[in-house]
Protein backbone atom coordinates (compact mmCIF):
# COMPACT_ATOMS: atom_id res chain seq x y z
CA UNK A 1 0.00 0.00 0.00
CA UNK A 2 1.52 3.21 -1.26
CA UNK A 3 1.36 6.22 0.97
CA UNK A 4 -1.49 7.88 -2.08
CA UNK A 5 -3.24 4.39 -1.24
CA UNK A 6 -3.68 5.20 2.36
CA UNK A 7 -4.94 8.65 0.95
CA UNK A 8 -7.40 7.11 -0.43
CA UNK A 9 -8.64 5.33 2.56
CA UNK A 10 -8.36 8.12 4.78
CA UNK A 11 -10.98 9.89 2.27
CA UNK A 12 -13.40 7.34 2.38
CA UNK A 13 -13.28 6.93 5.88
CA UNK A 14 -13.97 10.59 6.17
CA UNK A 15 -16.82 10.68 3.69
CA UNK A 16 -18.49 7.90 5.74
CA UNK A 17 -17.97 9.58 8.55
CA UNK A 18 -19.57 12.39 7.55
CA UNK A 19 -22.86 10.93 6.27
CA UNK A 20 -23.29 9.82 9.73
CA UNK A 21 -22.46 12.85 11.28
CA UNK A 22 -24.90 14.69 8.88
CA UNK A 23 -27.76 12.74 9.83
CA UNK A 24 -30.41 14.28 12.00
CA UNK A 25 -31.20 11.82 14.57
CA UNK A 26 -34.10 13.97 15.49
CA UNK A 27 -35.58 11.80 12.12
CA UNK A 28 -34.64 8.62 13.29
CA UNK A 29 -36.32 5.78 15.79
CA UNK A 30 -35.14 5.23 19.05
CA UNK A 31 -33.78 1.88 17.84
CA UNK A 32 -32.09 3.73 15.01
CA UNK A 33 -30.42 6.01 17.31
CA UNK A 34 -28.95 3.79 19.30
CA UNK A 35 -27.64 1.85 16.03
CA UNK A 36 -26.35 5.78 14.53
CA UNK A 37 -24.50 6.23 18.15
CA UNK A 38 -22.23 3.35 17.53
CA UNK A 39 -21.90 3.60 13.53
CA UNK A 40 -20.71 7.10 14.30
CA UNK A 41 -17.93 5.74 17.05
CA UNK A 42 -16.63 3.11 15.03
CA UNK A 43 -17.01 5.65 12.20
CA UNK A 44 -14.85 8.37 13.79
CA UNK A 45 -12.48 5.67 15.47
CA UNK A 46 -11.64 4.72 12.28
CA UNK A 47 -11.03 8.06 10.90
CA UNK A 48 -9.04 9.30 13.88
CA UNK A 49 -6.95 6.04 13.66
CA UNK A 50 -6.01 6.59 10.10
CA UNK A 51 -5.15 10.48 10.69
CA UNK A 52 -2.97 9.26 13.30
CA UNK A 53 -1.52 6.26 11.41
CA UNK A 54 -0.06 8.85 8.86
CA UNK A 55 2.14 9.85 11.32
CA UNK A 56 3.70 6.51 11.82
CA UNK A 57 5.12 3.99 9.58
CA UNK A 58 2.24 1.13 8.86
CA UNK A 59 3.54 -2.35 9.67
CA UNK A 60 4.19 -4.38 6.71
CA UNK A 61 1.26 -6.49 8.08
CA UNK A 62 -1.44 -3.90 8.55
CA UNK A 63 -0.82 -2.47 4.64
CA UNK A 64 -1.47 -6.01 3.25
CA UNK A 65 -4.47 -5.99 5.04
CA UNK A 66 -5.65 -2.37 4.50
CA UNK A 67 -5.14 -3.57 0.49
CA UNK A 68 -8.02 -5.66 1.23
CA UNK A 69 -9.88 -3.29 2.83
CA UNK A 70 -9.66 -0.81 0.58
CA UNK A 71 -12.14 -2.03 -1.73
CA UNK A 72 -14.48 -2.42 0.77
CA UNK A 73 -14.63 0.94 2.53
CA UNK A 74 -14.79 2.47 -0.90
CA UNK A 75 -18.13 0.24 -1.39
CA UNK A 76 -19.81 1.58 1.57
CA UNK A 77 -18.66 5.04 0.17
CA UNK A 78 -20.29 4.56 -3.19
CA UNK A 79 -23.54 2.90 -1.33
CA UNK A 80 -23.73 6.04 0.97
CA UNK A 81 -23.48 8.86 -1.95
CA UNK A 82 -26.51 9.47 -3.53
CA UNK A 83 -28.85 8.51 -0.92
CA UNK A 84 -31.77 10.80 0.06
CA UNK A 85 -33.41 10.21 3.62
CA UNK A 86 -31.10 9.63 7.02
CA UNK A 87 -32.82 5.89 6.99
CA UNK A 88 -31.27 4.64 3.41
CA UNK A 89 -28.05 6.39 4.48
CA UNK A 90 -27.99 4.28 8.36
CA UNK A 91 -29.19 1.52 6.70
CA UNK A 92 -25.70 1.38 4.15
CA UNK A 93 -23.61 2.35 6.54
CA UNK A 94 -24.47 -0.12 9.43
CA UNK A 95 -23.82 -2.73 6.80
CA UNK A 96 -20.57 -1.58 6.79
CA UNK A 97 -19.94 -1.07 10.29
CA UNK A 98 -17.63 -4.20 10.56
CA UNK A 99 -15.68 -3.13 7.82
CA UNK A 100 -14.96 0.09 9.49
CA UNK A 101 -14.53 -1.62 13.10
CA UNK A 102 -11.80 -3.69 11.62
CA UNK A 103 -10.21 -0.51 10.07
CA UNK A 104 -9.97 1.18 13.02
CA UNK A 105 -8.74 -2.34 14.95
CA UNK A 106 -5.92 -2.71 12.03
CA UNK A 107 -4.66 1.16 12.64
CA UNK A 108 -4.55 1.78 16.20
CA UNK B 1 53.71 48.36 -17.40
CA UNK B 2 55.06 47.56 -14.29
CA UNK B 3 53.64 50.23 -12.47
CA UNK B 4 49.74 49.39 -14.21
CA UNK B 5 50.77 45.51 -12.92
CA UNK B 6 51.44 46.68 -9.51
CA UNK B 7 48.25 48.90 -8.68
CA UNK B 8 46.06 45.99 -10.68
CA UNK B 9 47.29 43.47 -8.34
CA UNK B 10 47.00 45.84 -5.48
CA UNK B 11 43.05 46.02 -6.50
CA UNK B 12 43.19 42.37 -6.52
CA UNK B 13 43.97 42.60 -3.25
CA UNK B 14 41.83 44.55 -2.24
CA UNK B 15 38.57 43.50 -3.67
CA UNK B 16 39.74 39.99 -1.63
CA UNK B 17 40.02 41.55 1.25
CA UNK B 18 36.78 43.37 1.12
CA UNK B 19 35.22 40.09 -0.17
CA UNK B 20 37.21 38.10 2.78
CA UNK B 21 35.50 40.91 5.64
CA UNK B 22 31.73 39.92 4.55
CA UNK B 23 32.47 36.06 4.68
CA UNK B 24 29.86 35.99 7.79
CA UNK B 25 26.80 36.88 5.63
CA UNK B 26 23.62 38.70 7.01
CA UNK B 27 21.58 35.74 5.86
CA UNK B 28 23.08 32.90 8.35
CA UNK B 29 23.16 35.75 10.95
CA UNK B 30 19.53 36.02 10.56
CA UNK B 31 18.12 32.68 10.36
CA UNK B 32 18.29 32.42 14.36
CA UNK B 33 15.72 34.77 14.54
CA UNK B 34 13.73 33.60 11.43
CA UNK B 35 13.76 30.19 12.31
CA UNK B 36 12.78 30.64 16.28
CA UNK B 37 9.53 32.63 14.98
CA UNK B 38 9.05 30.14 11.60
CA UNK B 39 9.22 27.24 14.24
CA UNK B 40 7.48 28.86 17.12
CA UNK B 41 4.83 29.11 13.86
CA UNK B 42 4.86 25.75 13.79
CA UNK B 43 4.39 24.62 17.02
CA UNK B 44 1.71 26.85 17.70
CA UNK B 45 -0.44 24.75 14.67
CA UNK B 46 0.65 21.77 15.85
CA UNK B 47 -0.94 22.85 19.76
CA UNK B 48 -3.76 24.43 17.97
CA UNK B 49 -4.12 21.46 15.72
CA UNK B 50 -4.59 18.81 18.77
CA UNK B 51 -7.01 21.31 20.81
CA UNK B 52 -9.01 21.71 17.67
CA UNK B 53 -9.58 17.68 17.48
CA UNK B 54 -10.35 17.50 20.96
CA UNK B 55 -12.29 20.47 21.29
CA UNK B 56 -14.46 18.27 17.77
CA UNK B 57 -14.27 14.87 19.66
CA UNK B 58 -15.52 15.99 22.98
CA UNK B 59 -18.43 17.89 21.42
CA UNK B 60 -19.13 14.44 19.64
CA UNK B 61 -18.66 12.12 22.47
CA UNK B 62 -22.39 12.65 23.64
CA UNK B 63 -23.92 11.63 20.63
CA UNK B 64 -22.02 7.98 20.83
CA UNK B 65 -23.24 5.01 23.13
CA UNK B 66 -22.21 6.36 26.87
CA UNK B 67 -20.24 2.92 28.01
CA UNK B 68 -16.93 2.48 29.27
CA UNK B 69 -15.69 0.95 25.54
CA UNK B 70 -16.21 4.06 23.70
CA UNK B 71 -15.16 6.26 25.78
CA UNK B 72 -12.04 4.45 26.65
CA UNK B 73 -11.47 3.83 22.55
CA UNK B 74 -11.88 7.35 21.78
CA UNK B 75 -9.60 8.87 25.12
CA UNK B 76 -6.82 6.39 23.51
CA UNK B 77 -6.72 7.88 20.17
CA UNK B 78 -6.49 11.49 21.49
CA UNK B 79 -3.86 10.27 23.75
CA UNK B 80 -1.91 8.71 20.82
CA UNK B 81 -2.77 11.80 18.75
CA UNK B 82 -1.13 14.02 21.61
CA UNK B 83 1.45 11.73 22.10
CA UNK B 84 2.56 12.35 18.17
CA UNK B 85 1.75 16.25 18.02
CA UNK B 86 4.37 16.21 21.27
CA UNK B 87 6.55 14.20 19.22
CA UNK B 88 6.28 16.75 16.63
CA UNK B 89 6.60 19.73 18.78
CA UNK B 90 10.13 17.94 20.30
CA UNK B 91 11.09 17.79 16.93
CA UNK B 92 10.56 21.69 15.56
CA UNK B 93 12.46 22.06 18.79
CA UNK B 94 15.56 20.67 17.23
CA UNK B 95 15.21 22.91 14.35
CA UNK B 96 15.48 26.19 16.28
CA UNK B 97 18.71 24.77 18.17
CA UNK B 98 19.87 24.34 14.56
CA UNK B 99 19.16 27.41 13.18
CA UNK B 100 20.61 29.39 16.90
CA UNK B 101 23.66 27.16 16.66
CA UNK B 102 24.39 27.80 12.91
CA UNK B 103 24.07 31.36 13.46
CA UNK B 104 26.41 31.52 15.97
CA UNK B 105 28.99 29.85 14.25
CA UNK B 106 28.26 32.78 11.10
CA UNK B 107 28.87 35.17 13.89
CA UNK B 108 32.40 33.54 14.68
CA UNK B 109 32.00 30.75 17.64
CA UNK B 110 34.24 28.35 16.00
CA UNK B 111 34.46 26.31 19.30
CA UNK B 112 34.39 22.91 19.21
CA UNK B 113 31.42 23.04 21.40
CA UNK B 114 29.39 24.35 18.28
CA UNK B 115 30.67 21.77 15.83
CA UNK B 116 29.59 19.00 18.00
CA UNK B 117 26.48 20.17 18.75
CA UNK B 118 25.41 21.05 15.14
CA UNK B 119 26.52 17.94 14.21
CA UNK B 120 24.26 16.09 17.51
CA UNK B 121 21.29 18.12 15.77
CA UNK B 122 21.77 17.33 11.88
CA UNK B 123 21.88 13.82 13.32
CA UNK B 124 18.39 14.33 15.29
CA UNK B 125 16.97 16.24 12.44
CA UNK B 126 17.36 12.87 10.35
CA UNK B 127 15.37 10.91 12.44
CA UNK B 128 12.10 12.94 11.42
CA UNK B 129 8.52 11.58 12.76
CA UNK B 130 7.42 9.14 9.81
CA UNK B 131 4.65 10.57 8.41
CA UNK B 132 3.63 7.53 6.38
CA UNK B 133 6.53 6.66 4.05
CA UNK B 134 6.72 10.34 3.24
CA UNK B 135 10.37 10.76 4.39
CA UNK B 136 11.96 8.56 1.73
CA UNK B 137 9.63 11.20 -1.15
CA UNK B 138 11.54 14.20 0.64
CA UNK B 139 14.48 12.38 0.50
CA UNK B 140 14.39 12.48 -3.17
CA UNK B 141 13.15 15.67 -3.27
CA UNK B 142 15.73 17.48 -2.37
CA UNK B 143 18.62 15.49 -3.33
CA UNK B 144 21.85 17.42 -4.73
CA UNK B 145 20.85 20.41 -2.61
CA UNK B 146 24.35 21.37 -0.96
CA UNK B 147 25.09 22.07 -4.51
CA UNK B 148 23.91 25.01 -3.70
CA UNK B 149 26.23 26.37 -1.79
CA UNK B 150 28.28 29.19 -2.63
CA UNK B 151 31.98 28.72 -1.26
CA UNK B 152 32.78 32.52 -1.64
CA UNK B 153 29.63 33.71 -0.09
CA UNK B 154 30.50 32.10 3.47
CA UNK B 155 33.65 31.45 5.67
CA UNK B 156 35.36 28.27 6.02
CA UNK B 157 33.42 26.97 8.91
CA UNK B 158 29.92 27.61 8.04
CA UNK B 159 30.79 26.85 4.68
CA UNK B 160 31.46 23.40 5.21
CA UNK B 161 28.27 23.17 8.08
CA UNK B 162 26.20 24.26 5.14
CA UNK B 163 27.21 21.67 2.69
CA UNK B 164 26.80 18.96 5.63
CA UNK B 165 23.30 20.39 6.95
CA UNK B 166 22.00 21.32 3.49
CA UNK B 167 20.17 18.10 2.75
CA UNK B 168 18.47 17.01 6.41
CA UNK B 169 17.61 21.08 7.00
CA UNK B 170 15.66 21.00 3.44
CA UNK B 171 14.21 17.83 4.15
CA UNK B 172 12.92 18.58 7.85
CA UNK B 173 11.86 22.08 5.81
CA UNK B 174 9.73 19.82 3.61
CA UNK B 175 9.06 17.28 6.48
CA UNK B 176 7.61 20.18 8.32
CA UNK B 177 5.74 21.22 5.02
CA UNK B 178 3.55 18.00 4.73
CA UNK B 179 3.03 17.87 8.70
CA UNK B 180 1.64 21.86 8.08
CA UNK B 181 -0.47 19.93 5.50
CA UNK B 182 -1.93 17.48 7.45
CA UNK B 183 -3.20 19.43 10.49
CA UNK B 184 -3.93 21.30 8.63
CA UNK B 185 -6.59 18.96 6.79
CA UNK B 186 -7.80 17.85 10.28
CA UNK B 187 -8.72 21.35 11.22
CA UNK B 188 -10.45 21.95 7.81
CA UNK B 189 -12.22 19.12 7.85
CA UNK B 190 -13.67 18.79 10.82
CA UNK B 191 -14.53 23.07 10.97
CA UNK B 192 -16.31 22.37 8.02
CA UNK B 193 -18.29 19.59 9.75
CA UNK B 194 -19.55 21.12 12.63
CA UNK B 195 -20.03 24.42 10.14
CA UNK B 196 -22.62 22.08 8.71
CA UNK B 197 -24.23 20.91 12.10
CA UNK B 198 -24.21 24.69 12.89
CA UNK B 199 -25.95 25.69 9.61
CA UNK B 200 -28.88 22.69 10.05
CA UNK B 201 -29.21 23.41 13.70
CA UNK B 202 -28.50 27.23 13.92
CA UNK B 203 -29.83 28.38 10.90
CA UNK B 204 -31.77 26.31 8.94
CA UNK B 205 -34.21 24.80 11.74
CA UNK B 206 -35.44 28.17 13.65
CA UNK B 207 -35.66 29.68 10.05
CA UNK B 208 -37.88 27.01 8.74
CA UNK B 209 -39.50 27.34 12.08
CA UNK B 210 -42.64 29.29 13.27
CA UNK B 211 -40.85 30.92 16.00
CA UNK B 212 -39.43 34.44 15.73
CA UNK B 213 -36.05 34.58 14.57
CA UNK B 214 -33.84 35.93 17.73
CA UNK B 215 -30.48 38.31 17.10
CA UNK B 216 -28.91 35.49 17.29
CA UNK B 217 -29.64 34.01 14.42
CA UNK B 218 -29.26 37.04 12.49
CA UNK B 219 -25.72 37.01 13.83
CA UNK B 220 -24.92 33.07 12.93
CA UNK B 221 -26.34 33.57 9.47
CA UNK B 222 -23.79 36.26 9.29
CA UNK B 223 -21.08 34.58 10.48
CA UNK B 224 -21.80 31.47 8.22
CA UNK B 225 -21.27 33.40 5.09
CA UNK B 226 -17.87 34.38 5.94
CA UNK B 227 -14.49 32.08 5.59
CA UNK B 228 -13.87 30.91 8.86
CA UNK B 229 -10.76 33.33 10.10
CA UNK B 230 -9.02 29.83 11.13
CA UNK B 231 -8.79 28.29 7.62
CA UNK B 232 -7.46 32.15 6.38
CA UNK B 233 -4.94 31.97 8.88
CA UNK B 234 -3.50 28.30 8.25
CA UNK B 235 -3.93 29.07 4.42
CA UNK B 236 -1.05 31.70 5.60
CA UNK B 237 1.02 29.74 7.69
CA UNK B 238 1.52 27.46 4.79
CA UNK B 239 2.36 30.42 2.59
CA UNK B 240 4.85 31.13 4.47
CA UNK B 241 6.26 27.82 5.08
CA UNK B 242 6.45 27.49 1.57
CA UNK B 243 8.81 30.58 1.66
CA UNK B 244 10.52 29.49 3.78
CA UNK B 245 12.39 26.32 2.04
CA UNK B 246 12.96 28.89 -0.94
CA UNK B 247 14.68 31.10 1.83
CA UNK B 248 17.05 27.98 3.19
CA UNK B 249 18.02 27.74 -0.88
CA UNK B 250 18.85 31.29 -0.29
CA UNK B 251 20.95 31.23 2.23
CA UNK B 252 23.09 28.21 1.30
CA UNK B 253 23.65 30.50 -2.03
CA UNK B 254 24.67 33.53 0.53
CA UNK B 255 21.31 35.64 -1.20
CA UNK B 256 18.65 37.59 0.02
CA UNK B 257 16.90 38.78 3.51
CA UNK B 258 14.54 36.82 6.04
CA UNK B 259 13.14 40.71 7.12
CA UNK B 260 9.91 39.97 4.94
CA UNK B 261 9.51 36.47 6.46
CA UNK B 262 10.14 37.89 9.96
CA UNK B 263 7.39 40.24 9.74
CA UNK B 264 5.03 37.63 8.37
CA UNK B 265 5.61 34.94 11.03
CA UNK B 266 5.63 37.50 13.78
CA UNK B 267 2.16 38.77 12.53
CA UNK B 268 0.53 34.77 11.89
CA UNK B 269 1.92 34.13 15.40
CA UNK B 270 -0.21 37.02 16.96
CA UNK B 271 -2.86 35.90 14.80
CA UNK B 272 -2.72 32.33 15.96
CA UNK B 273 -2.72 33.01 19.26
CA UNK B 274 -6.16 35.01 19.13
CA UNK B 275 -7.57 32.34 17.34
CA UNK B 276 -6.20 29.48 20.10
CA UNK B 277 -7.99 31.80 22.42
CA UNK B 278 -11.33 32.89 20.70
CA UNK B 279 -13.90 30.22 21.96
CA UNK B 280 -14.91 28.64 18.81
CA UNK B 281 -19.00 28.16 20.39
Amino acid sequence: MTPSDFHSIQNDVHTVFSALYLIDAEHLSSDQRKQHQQALSVAYLAWVNAENARFELLSSQAKAELVALTGQVKAVRDGVSGLATPHEKLGVLAQGMDVLARLARLIP
Amino acid sequence: MAHFIHRFCLCILLLATAACASKTPLQVEGLADTGKQYTSTLKKVNSFALDHTLEFTADLLPNLPRDNTTLQQHTDAMRQRAALVQTTANYFDTQALYFAELSALAKGDHSTGTTRALKKLVEALNKAPDVGGIPRVTKDAVAGIAGHVVSWKHSAQVREELQRSAEPVAQALLTNQLILDEQIQWITQRETLARQLEYREEILKPFVGDKKLPERWKKAWMADITQPPTIALLEQAKAASIEMQQAWVNVLRGQGSFEHLRSVFDQININIVAEHNHDPK
